[in-house]
């Protein structure tokens, strides 16, 4: 049965991209809203590019005359409790509000199944998707709720933290490991959406989990297996105070550790999903989610051309202590695709993030990649840049320009500040260095 | 006897063999892969001027492909060559070479390889060629003949005239630098010193750049674009002398073929040559009275071992050069802060000679400024970040150096030129194995001692972990495979290059020398050529 038009949020996402990619079985036409530029647009695809939150809303738009909405775009991963209110509560609160304005029949919210866990101590995620259900239906749009599990399958970011933990040469277990999970593959996710989009709303949630369910144990066993390594060596630690001392650490130390209090909830907590109606009826074999293939790391996603003309801008300043000559952001561009500098990863991936920053960010950056990271893709970047700026007509004079005066106490100042520069980043980026530098 | 001299090879060697015949009004075949040099952009722009008025700057710096960008997070050998001279490296059909401790370069243009040179014309001493079968001064004399065709500036009056023996032609040299004239004068003020504590002598480079007009080429104008390909060609390349060759009737030019093997009769004797296109896709044998190798040491060598093996032969050739190459880069604290002038020549304006006690331990070197060579290689070769790398490199540039030392290499058994068989259709792929000699770290440690310290009493620095050796095969001064000698034996040539073993065919390139002295060998290959070409008789 092929219905009008589906109108999905957060379409560049892990989960958003596969809606894309399969909403054609089911609508003629699909409007995709996101905030980043999608690299591939599936045929009958319309892409809108926009904040939801932003003040202007060309997107209520674009929903005018949608008969279907899935409702994904959603703050995850380590974000405060205040990012969380406003990316999941204020930004579903606001969505569900356009759709019923506009009409739409059926308005698909995707939330967790960790809205159902006993133990929702610090993990301010699972009380703003909880708040997020309740803003859904106070709008009045015919809404159907759904709860998937852990979302598995190519490029599935919590299952590379699964296999990151897996992979360790020992592998700590918070808690006694004998909770219960059931990922989903990502295909039968966004498949199963697209349905629920294309029927009838339901009220009671739909929870959506994967064909089997695991210990968190042989969870972490069987995706060592899968990458054909032998037994993993589990190092089972005490919960409580593990999370204890996280939250305590997360107001101030938050973007550089490695997890949070709340992402620990899984090992705390029963992750099935309940059977409803829905599940019952479906016949579809679901697909595995252990299998080398489905545990294959995400594809590096290349930077889009606003970034990378925006980096551009960045580091020629840096280099060159002024704005960079115009024509620069275009060469910069071919430059940066042509030589496949523009997909980072791991640890390049947060020195370049980092660098983009400008200012101190900027110089931490590039005095951590010129003592300790010579061959890291940061470094490669602003070699690039000094090469394009030392040819190009308004700048190669600037770049080989002696200071005008006390040259030699000039030189002396470099030099300490250099040291001073490359201490701090060794302190600050050392650790994240040797966390992320396996490639 | 039928057909005509067959030269393979549009390189120094062959080159100049080919114009002294016609020169003697006997007609010459040169066959060649024979790639041409695309027209100079822009000739009359200077290297600042280039980056102004190009469209795209960095297509004719960085090339269309990037290929001059040098990145760090590549291990490639560092030749600094630019997109305008990828031509003479550009590679053919074929396998390619197998090699173990060298890292061989070829190329298919016309000139050759000293197409990318830098002008080095350093003529070799008496004593450094005591063990070559025949008088000096016929050598000698071959050096001023070349240096009358191809213009050769340089003093013979400072402190390096008992080391560069002075020949016929000799050009007045190019105007020095603010570098050069510092240095000079620094080392001038010590030099008694100097020479007693560190036994070096340093004086002008002699280089193929003309300090005045000669035979149509204009005197260098200092436009500063040396490294990016001379556009006037007051910088001597072959393709000047092929030009010329053109000019002579008698002379026939078969560009487009590689020569794959001697065309041998039942004696022993070579009938002709067999060649094949440049894509594989068509063979053609040319007869010749006489056949001349100047493919270069490992070309000539292959088209002999392709011709043994076509007889059930399997030889292999003992005995390859190369001149071990040290770069030094170095800061002359006394232009630190200064502004440099790009508008001046950019090769070698100095040069030096280490002299210890033993012979075989002299050291060549030639000073290059780095000032228009790409400036982000050098920034990300400075320690620590590049933001602060590139504000101490703006203070520097005037005052950085870089000294190229050259050693001396003689022929050893265990360095070998073989081949063996490659791909289906019975081709076959040269296989080169070089192994350093024991003495070499202890005579290179010595001789860097010695320059550094000398440096310091210039005043200039040269941090040791920036002093780099290049690996062997770097320098391509290749020689030493079918080396002239008096006393016979396979695979060897007498005093006029012709090969032994073998009838009909002769040697003219850096493949026959018997030695090689730590000086540039270019010079020696042209004015060698030359010599036998004087008294060649088919």
């Amino acid at each position: 049965m092929t219905r009008g038009a589906l109108f999905v949020t957060g379409a560049s996402g892990f989960v958003g991209r596969r809606v894309l990619a399969l909403a054609g079985q089911h609508f003629s036409r699909v409007i995709a809203v996101a905030r980043a530029e999608l690299a591939e647009l599936p045929a009958g695809v319309e892409l809108v590019r926009e904040d939801l939150l932003s003040s202007a809303t060309p997107w209520e738009r674009a929903l005018a005359g949608c008969d279907a909405v899935i409702h994904l775009a959603a703050t995850t991963g380590k974000a405060t409790p205040a990012e969380y209110e406003r990316g999941i509560v204020e930004t579903s609160a606001r969505v569900a509000a356009a759709a019923q304005r506009a009409g739409v029949r059926h308005f698909v919210y995707v939330s967790s199944i960790a809205v159902r866990f006993n133990d929702q101590a610090h993990y301010p995620y699972a009380h703003s998707k909880a708040s997020a259900e309740r803003a859904v239906r106070a709008s009045g749009v015919p809404a159907t709720i759904v709860r998937p599990t852990i979302v598995a399958g190519p490029g599935s970011p919590v299952m590379q933290g699964f296999a990151t933990l897996a992979l360790a040469p020992v592998t700590p277990v918070f808690g006694d490991g004998q909770k219960r999970v059931a990922p989903i593959h990502v295909d039968d996710l966004a498949e199963m959406l697209v349905e629920i989009a294309a029927s009838a709303p339901a009220t009671e949630p739909i929870e959506l989990g994967g064909p089997e369910a695991f210990t968190i144990d042989a969870l972490l066993s069987g995706i060592r297996a899968a990458r054909g390594r032998g037994a993993a060596r589990l190092l089972h630690l005490p919960f409580a105070p593990i999370r204890s001392l996280l939250a305590a650490l997360e107001p101030a130390l938050r973007p550089v550790l490695p997890l949070t209090a709340g992402q620990l909830a899984t090992f705390a907590n029963e992750g099935l999903p309940a059977p409803s109606a829905f599940t019952a009826q479906r016949t579809q074999p679901l697909r595995p989610v252990l299998t080398p293939e489905a545990l294959a790391p995400p594809a590096p996603s290349r930077d889009t051309a606003d970034v990378l003309r925006a980096e551009c801008s960045v580091l020629a300043c840096h280099l060159l202590g002024s704005a960079p000559p115009p024509a620069l952001a275009e060469r910069y561009l071919r430059q940066q695709r042509a030589l496949a500098l523009d997909a980072p990863r791991g640890f390049d991936a947060l020195l370049v993030r980092l660098a983009r920053r400008g200012g101190a960010a900027l110089a931490l950056a590039d005095a951590y990649a010129g003592w300790l990271a010579r061959k890291s893709v940061l470094r490669t970047k602003l070699v690039a840049v000094l090469a394009l700026l030392e040819v190009a007509p308004e700048s190669y004079a600037a770049i080989d320009a002696p200071d005008a005066r006390f040259a030699w106490l000039r030189l002396l100042g470099r030099g300490v500040a250099e040291l001073c520069t490359a201490l701090i980043a060794v302190l600050v980026l050392g650790p994240l260095h040797l966390l992320l530098g396996r490639r | 006897m039928s057909g005509e001299i067959v030269v393979i090879g549009a390189g120094p060697s062959g080159l100049h063999f080919a114009q002294t015949l016609l020169e003697r009004g006997i007609p010459v075949t040169l066959v060649d892969a024979g790639r041409q040099r695309p027209a100079v952009n822009r000739p009359e722009l200077t290297l600042d001027g280039l980056k102004r008025e190009l469209p795209d700057s960095s297509e004719y710096f960085l090339g269309d492909d990037w290929q001059a960008f040098v990145r760090p997070d590549a291990d490639d050998e560092y030749y600094g060559l630019p997109p305008s001279k990828d031509y003479v490296f550009e590679s053919v059909a074929g396998a390619s070479p197998r090699a173990d401790g060298f890292s061989p370069l070829f190329s298919f243009a016309a000139g050759g390889l000293a197409e990318a040179w830098t002008g080095g014309s350093y003529p070799f001493s008496r004593a450094e060629t005591r063990s070559w079968p025949f008088d000096w001064n016929d050598l000698h004399a071959a050096y001023g003949r070349v240096s009358r065709r191809i213009g050769i500036s340089g003093a013979d009056d400072d402190a390096l005239r008992d080391v560069f023996p002075t020949h016929d032609g000799l050009l007045p040299p190019l105007p020095l630098d603010l570098h050069g004239e510092t240095l000079l004068a620094s080392y001038q003020a010590k030099r008694e010193r100097i020479l007693a504590r560190d036994r070096v002598r340093l004086g002008y480079a002699r280089i193929a750049t003309l300090s005045r007009a000669l035979r149509g080429r204009p005197a260098c104008h200092a436009c500063g674009r040396c490294l990016w390909g001379c556009p006037s060609d007051a910088l001597y390349t072959p393709s000047v002398t092929l030009r010329e060759c053109l000019r002579d009737p008698r002379f026939a030019y078969r560009a487009g073929w590689l020569a794959s093997h001697l065309l041998l009769d039942a004696g022993g004797r070579a009938t002709g040559i067999a060649l094949r296109s440049l894509d594989g896709a068509r063979e053609e044998r040319l007869a010749a009275s006489a056949v001349v190798l100047a493919a270069g040491a490992l070309g000539t060598s292959r088209i002999v071992l392709e011709s043994l093996a076509r007889t059930g032969e399997r030889a292999e050739l003992p005995g390859l050069m190369d001149n071990r190459q040290v770069l030094m880069p170095f800061v002359n604290l006394k232009l630190v802060g200064r502004r440099f002038e790009s508008a001046s020549y950019q090769y070698h304006q100095l040069a030096l000679s280490y002299e210890p006690a033993l012979a075989r331990d002299v050291a060549h070197g030639l000073f290059t400024t780095l000032k228009t060579a790409l400036v982000h290689p050098i920034a990300h070769a400075l320690p620590g970040s590049l933001g602060r790398g590139l504000g101490v490199l703006r203070n520097i540039h005037a005052a950085l150096g870089l000294l190229n030392v050259n050693f001396a290499d003689e022929r050893r058994d265990a360095c070998r030129v073989a081949l063996e068989p490659a791909g289906a259709q019975g081709g076959s792929r040269l296989v080169l194995r070089y192994v350093p000699d024991a003495g070499e770290p202890a005579r290179i440690a010595a001789a860097l001692r010695a320059l550094r310290r000398m440096l310091l009493r210039l005043g200039c620095v040269a941090p040791p972990p920036m002093t780099r050796m290049r690996p062997m095969g770097a320098s391509v001064h290749y020689a030493g495979t079918l080396p002239m000698s008096s006393e016979g034996g396979a695979l060897s040539c007498d005093a006029q290059g012709k090969l032994r073993g073998l009838r009909g065919v002769w040697i003219a390139d850096g493949a026959s020398f018997p030695t090689l002295p730590a000086k540039n060998l270019t010079f020696t290959l042209m004015a060698n050529a030359t010599r036998i070409a004087e008294r060649f008789e088919a």
